[in-house]
């Protein structure tokens, strides 16, 4: 945007705060929809444990959504992503339909192994092959969003990963002494892998706020 | 670390997408310098302080003194 020029009425605090309800009502509805499948009396209702994990997996494709249509149309992505406007879409398409991907394999990923467990719909063989499958490839997209970042993203992607590393040290070593000392029940497999993923997704917001890309831009 | 970035490049009148794309940056990058989040690497501060024609120090400054 030129500057001094007359801001468009999505911009600035409006758009982040319509932004914030936007993904509210999205990730209500979703997490809705999956709490009918595997709460009381859903079809998955036999699938023990997995509820996390399947709500964390759903948090990154319903991203990787997000991230992937506004990378295919620029205007859209201006309107739902913090960039200035539509042509810095279009400078970061390449990068965005990475992003966009990646989340959708790593959501898809979990959602095998979380659907694979005890009582789930998926056998484990298929579900371990379509888990490990789809883990590989979003390994291969992170090399290659990681090729074509800037000092700023790859600052950003070496503090997420210390800061994920002190949050399951933090989360899961405290949750590992209170079910050693019999104050809570031992963790899951499960909890492990949800703990791995949503951990991750916690510390790549929180170091994104803390390097000012959270807030508004246009 | 406090920087003078902003008030350079506006000078040029430069978007911070302009400036961007003369260094090789995205315009996140630019904003995340601006905004005092994010300090940029050596090479990228020299190559800011060759393009705008000033010393790093006239770009990039911070409160520390040495001890007498």
């Amino acid at each position: 945007m030129v500057d001094g020029a007359a801001k468009p009425w999505w911009s600035g605090r409006t758009k982040m705060i319509g932004l914030a309800l936007f993904g509210g009502l999205v990730g209500y509805a979703s997490a809705d929809a999956t709490m009918s499948l595997v709460g009381h009396g859903g079809r998955f209702a036999a699938l023990a444990g997995a509820e996390a994990a399947l709500l964390i997996a759903l948090i990154y494709v319903v991203m990787g959504a997000f991230v992937g249509l506004a990378a295919l149309s620029p205007r859209i992505g201006a309107a739902l992503l913090n960039v200035e406007d539509a042509d810095e879409v279009r400078e970061e398409a390449a990068s965005l339909r990475l992003s966009g991907l990646g989340c959708l394999l790593l959501g898809a990923s979990l959602a095998a192994f979380a659907l694979g467990g005890p009582g789930g719909p998926v056998a484990p063989v298929p579900a371990a092959v379509l888990g490990f499958a789809t883990l590989l490839l979003a390994a291969l997209v992170s090399w290659a969003i990681l090729r074509r970042a800037d000092e700023l993203m790859r600052a950003v992607s070496r503090d997420t990963a210390v800061a994920a590393y002190y949050l399951y040290f933090a989360v899961m070593g405290s949750w590992a002494v209170l079910a050693h000392l019999g104050f809570a029940a031992p963790p899951r497999m499960i909890d492990l892998l949800a703990a791995l993923w949503g951990l991750t997704l916690l510390a790549t917001f929180w170091v994104a706020g803390r390097r000012g890309m959270l807030r508004a831009r246009s | 670390m406090k920087n003078r970035l902003r008030e350079h490049r506006e000078g040029r009148g430069w978007s911070q997408g302009e400036l961007a794309r003369r260094l090789g940056v995205s315009r996140q990058t630019i904003n995340a310098v601006e905004t005092d989040k994010y300090d940029p690497s050596l090479p990228l501060a020299l190559r800011l302080a060759r393009l705008f024609g000033a010393p790093v120090q006239e770009l990039f400054h911070d409160d520390w003194e040495p001890e007498e």
